[in-house]
């Protein structure tokens, strides 16, 4: 007994001795955390050719992040145990860099790369700027299309993609009644995580269909649930004709991939910047698949969203600025953009790096993937609201799973207006908001009209 | 006759629910482990129960790609620090619980039987993880494993009570001999409490082995430092963009085995550990 | 050497206010102790009694909001009392199943015949495994196009169409399934116990006086095992109530809530789970929401003692 106890003892010392050792290490380490999983090979690449190649005795240590990442990110940066290049793609940039997080890079981004960048066109207030100070550089653009599996479509006479939301319900539902019998069916969507479903059709289809931004409408100041009801309407419409997938409500994307791989669904929506790298490395297949516009209902009243104009920022309490500095522009260098934009992992929107690259066979094969001229990047709407009760992604994907107690579209919207108003109202006499209105907001031009 | 008859169908009776019951508790694990050797494709399309080709690459692409030594190291590191963490601490307070009266020891008892029941949730890892920051113990599984062994109020009990039923006349006579408190504790007790120890060591090790919520808040920003329960359960969201369900069933199949391994050895241990709570309690 | 399980007498050595020097030993060997009880146990409580009455989020200070945060928990949030009813339809279910099935099993495994012992362990299983892990797979498993489970029913033509398991009707119930899973075994091992502790005399003198196998059973074995089946309930019920780590990865919490438990809701006050939305922590809040759930545990616990002490009576 007491030699097991002496035994344990010293297994603990030994263990934890173990545990700690740290190496010393001679060169500069620079750590970058991404949450970006598809182009993680590629990546790969780059980061060791550059620990291998670099004249500045700099390492780089590339760490993913895809599951909570925004957790990860803040526990790291609670802890003074940030990393010094984090990812601010997404939501991200909006409650990490534009809070302050992020160290300014005016003084050290040369005329040139600023150009190269994409001039003033590409540089904006809350896209990637704060109050005239450059919180990160643009790299690659992506929206949202709908994702189509054309040897579905040849098989049951769909002709032309459809465009509007009657059409895609008529799709939808013609493609259950044929082959629902073999397992196919029209639609799909993944609702088990009503943020990453909804943010990829509602988001994106409310600005294009009614001009507001989650919500919320830029020149008046207030949320406007009530104009977004069509679109939550037609999602809901294809559960109701049974045109969907089974078991949407506890289908995560991935699964959904795998589904659609399997040629078991006729459409779903994503991102632009996504579909090809699951579809070409991780979920190979056979099925005919390509892109078609987001859907809307005949009338556009605004820009398509599109998230692009920031990736990577500096961590503001790095201890080693200006080697972060030298490998963030090497990540968003020339090379490196021209290698992920052929590769189609990426789609830049940089001409500059439009005009070294050889069209990437991803673009050739599915046009719609590139940016077009209905594609904008939006402005921040207002961040850090106390929402009580439930967000607009849970009440909305309760309607359109046809649950109990979410059945009156109209009074869940006028709910979500009441709540979404009060937090914000209370947010800005708390001073935990700053509002964000701009009388003169334009849809049609919305980095253009943000005064 | 009818007496045999309905004992006849008694047993039937028996042995069928026996044999549901059986295959309700044992299909999932059988599950997990055949599902480990069938290709992603195969089991997420649920193309038949055994696997088609069999994929033992999945095992040597789970630890050499995705690094499961360094998680099986960090889940045994883990449970051997809790392990000797909690019998060290348990056994002694326990054992000064049962044998001696001291100033605190009332306000002790109290607080270990108030906290024992009351439990806040997964809201008081927040505040841990701020102090343990503070005391730079965060990014190590030194920290992680402090954390886990917490209280110990129920182990410190189980002891107690075991400890009250050695006879007081063996610490006297050790007493007389010239023996210290604690060389009554080394000496006496331990050795005599070698059941109650194998217990609480168990359970400790069983506790801190299958830890999810605390390991995964801890260990939130060091990959290279998760236990297999975290892990494997990351892997749900892993870094091909597409969540690999075969490299999963292989992580849970890993994260099974030692646990599974400890329990065929000590199989009478943990029943009598939880019976010993239970009929004292 | 023979060491009774009984309580002695003479099991303890006074040496009440003999002074500090005295008790230096003792101080010494409950010092670790006392220190982690301190950090691990005491202090979160009293942070959690701070925050309670702050708005915390974390990238603004927390501010003073005195009694806001339960005003919102009592007044302005019908989706806490949700969780709070889908808890103890979850612990409801999971005792009215766990407990007989486990007591059954106990009394089928008491005898010893060949596997017995084989068939205990088995049954056991479950409970030395993490519940995080195995929810993953039994996420496979009920997975309502190609899992196991609907092709299984589907082939042995019990449906004919995939049963959602997890959908908004069925996840709470599927949940409690799981639960019980990985719970029979822990509670079997405690009936075995009481069972073998029932002196075997009484059932002897119940066979003299002709008594059946059935009033054996309701009028012996159970009243003789009051007191195991006093604390194993009290057991699974405390435990039952902080159960979130399967709940978490199976569904995190369900359609819209469907089996959305209260320590979960807590727990994404603090870490919120979502993927592409960018969400706001609110620790004041989840403070005074822990503070509510746990004195609810509580009131639980009381009225139960209370219940069964009637019981004791009786018997």
């Amino acid at each position: 007994m007491r030699k097991l106890l002496s035994f344990l003892c010293v297994a603990t010392m030994l263990a934890t001795c173990l545990v700690g050792v740290a190496v010393a290490e001679e060169k500069t380490k620079v750590v970058v955390w991404t949450a970006a999983r598809a182009d993680y090979d590629y990546m790969q690449g780059v980061i060791e050719e550059y620990n291998e190649t670099n004249t500045s005795n700099i390492e780089i240590v590339y760490e993913v992040y895809s599951d909570n990442y925004q957790q990860v990110l803040e526990l790291g940066f609670d802890t003074g145990n940030g990393p010094d290049i984090y990812y601010t793609a997404g939501p991200v940039f909006a409650t990490v860099s534009y809070t302050g997080r992020a160290l300014s890079l005016n003084d050290m981004l040369t005329d040139e790369q600023y150009e190269f960048y994409g001039g003033d066109s590409n540089f904006g207030n809350t896209i990637n700027m704060r109050d005239g100070e450059i919180l990160s550089l643009p790299y690659s653009i992506s929206t949202v299309r709908l994702v189509y599996n054309q040897d579905i479509f040849d098989r049951v006479g769909i002709e032309k993609v459809p465009e509007t939301f009657e059409e895609v319900i008529a799709a939808a539902k013609l493609i259950t009644d044929e082959l629902g019998d073999e397992g196919i069916y029209g639609f799909a969507i993944n609702l088990k995580s009503p943020g990453s479903a909804l943010g990829r059709t509602l988001d994106y289809m409310m600005q294009a269909t009614c001009g507001l931004s989650n919500g919320y409408n830029f020149a008046t100041g207030r949320y406007e649930f009530d104009k977004v009801t069509e679109i939550v309407a037609f999602l809901g419409q294809m559960f109701t004709d049974g045109s969907t997938f089974p078991g949407c409500d506890q289908l995560d994307i991935d699964p959904l991939r795998t589904q659609f791989a399997a040629g078991r669904i006729g459409m779903y929506y994503s991102y632009t910047g996504a579909e090809y790298g699951v579809y070409s490395s991780q979920f190979p297949t056979d099925v005919n698949w390509d892109f078609g516009p987001l859907t809307g209902n005949g009338t556009r009243v605004g820009l398509q969203g599109a998230d692009g104009g920031k990736w990577y920022s500096i961590n503001k309490d790095t201890k080693v600025p200006e080697a972060a500095f030298e490998v963030l522009t090497y990540l968003e260098s020339l090379d490196v953009l021209v290698g992920s934009y052929e590769a189609g992992l990426h789609i830049t929107m940089l001409d500059s790096v439009i005009e070294n690259s050889e069209t990437p066979t991803a673009i050739e094969l599915h046009p719609l993937m590139a940016k077009q001229d209905t594609d904008s990047v939006w402005p921040l709407t207002p961040t850090n609201l106390v929402v009580e009760g439930e967000s607009y992604y849970n009440v909305f994907a309760g309607y359109i799973l046809g649950i109990p107690g979410y059945e009156d579209l109209d009074a869940l919207a006028a709910d979500l207006n009441t709540r979404y108003n009060a937090a914000l109202d209370k947010g800005i006499a708390d001073g935990t908001v700053t509002p964000i209105v701009y009388p003169n907001f334009d849809p049609m031009n919305p980095t253009g009209s943000m005064n | 006759m009818t007496k045999y008859f309905s004992k006849g169908i008694g047993f039937i009776l028996k042995f069928v629910f026996l044999g549901i019951i059986l295959l309700f508790t044992i299909y999932p694990v059988v599950y997990a482990v055949l599902g480990s050797l069938k290709t992603n494709m195969q089991l997420v399309l649920g193309d038949g129960f055994l696997p088609k080709t069999w994929e033992f690459k999945n095992y040597v692409y789970a630890f050499k790609k995705l690094n499961f030594f360094q998680y099986t190291y960090n889940s045994f590191v883990l449970c051997i620090m809790c392990t000797s963490f909690a019998l060290v601490i348990s056994s002694m307070t326990g054992y000064c619980m049962a044998r001696y009266d001291f100033p605190l020891k009332r306000i002790l008892n109290t607080l270990y039987l108030a906290l024992m029941f009351v439990s806040l949730g997964s809201v008081t890892i927040y505040p841990v993880y701020m102090m343990m920051n503070s005391f730079g113990l965060t990014n190590n599984l030194l920290g992680l494993a402090l954390v886990i062994t917490g209280g110990q109020a129920t182990n410190i009990f189980l002891v107690r009570g075991f400890v009250r039923s050695i006879p007081a006349e063996l610490d006297e006579s050790a007493k007389l001999d010239g023996c210290s408190k604690f060389g009554i504790y080394w000496h006496i007790m331990l050795p005599l409490s070698r059941p109650i120890i194998a217990v609480v060591g168990l359970f400790a090790f069983r506790g801190a082995w299958n830890d999810y919520i605390t390991s995964m808040v801890f260990t939130i920003g060091r990959k290279s430092l998760q236990p297999l329960t975290v892990a494997v359960v990351s892997l749900r969201y892993s870094v091909n963009a597409a969540a690999e369900w075969h490299i999963m069933t292989a992580g849970a199949t890993i994260a099974i085995i030692p646990i599974l391994i400890v329990y065929v050895l000590t199989n009478k241990q943990f029943i009598s550990g939880l019976t010993a709570g239970a009929i004292k309690g | 050497m023979q060491t009774s399980m009984k309580p002695n007498m003479r099991s303890r050595i006074g040496t009440v206010g003999k002074g500090f020097k005295e008790n230096k030993q003792i101080y010494l060997m409950i010092l670790p102790n006392v220190i982690m009880f301190a950090l691990f146990s005491i202090y979160p409580i009293g942070w959690v009694l701070k925050y309670m009455f702050y708005q915390y989020d974390k990238i603004n200070d927390p501010i003073f909001i005195g009694l806001d945060n339960f005003v919102r928990i009592f007044t302005r949030d019908p989706y806490f009392w949700k969780t709070v009813t889908n808890t103890f339809y979850y612990v409801g279910g999971k005792l009215l199943i766990t407990l007989p099935v486990a007591f059954v099993i106990a009394v089928l495994l008491n005898k010893k015949f060949f596997g017995s012992r084989l068939m205990q362990s088995i049954v056991f299983m479950p409970t030395i495994m993490s519940a995080s892990v195995m929810a993953l797979i039994f996420y496979l498993i009920l997975n309502p196009y190609s899992g196991a489970l609907n092709t299984a029913m589907m082939k042995m033509n019990l449906i004919s169409v995939p049963i959602n398991w997890l959908s908004y009707y069925n996840a709470l119930d599927t949940v409690i399934i799981v639960g019980v899973w990985g719970a029979i075994g822990n509670y079997m091992v405690y009936f075995l116990a009481g069972l073998q502790s029932v002196p075997e005399d009484i059932y002897e003198s119940a066979e003299l006086d002709g008594i059946g196998p059935v009033r054996k059973m309701f009028c012996i074995t159970i009243p003789m095992m009051t007191p195991v089946l006093k604390t194993v309930v009290m057991l699974v019920l405390i435990s039952s109530f902080q159960d979130i780590q399967s709940i978490m990865v199976l569904t995190e919490g369900g359609p819209n809530g469907a089996s959305d438990v209260m320590f979960l809701y807590v727990y994404r006050m603090f870490f919120p789970i979502s993927a592409t939305t960018a969400s706001t922590s609110q620790f004041g809040y989840g403070a005074a929401l822990s503070v509510v759930c746990a004195s609810l545990i509580g009131a639980v616990t009381i009225l139960y003692l209370r219940a069964t002490r009637k019981v004791d009576d009786m018997f």
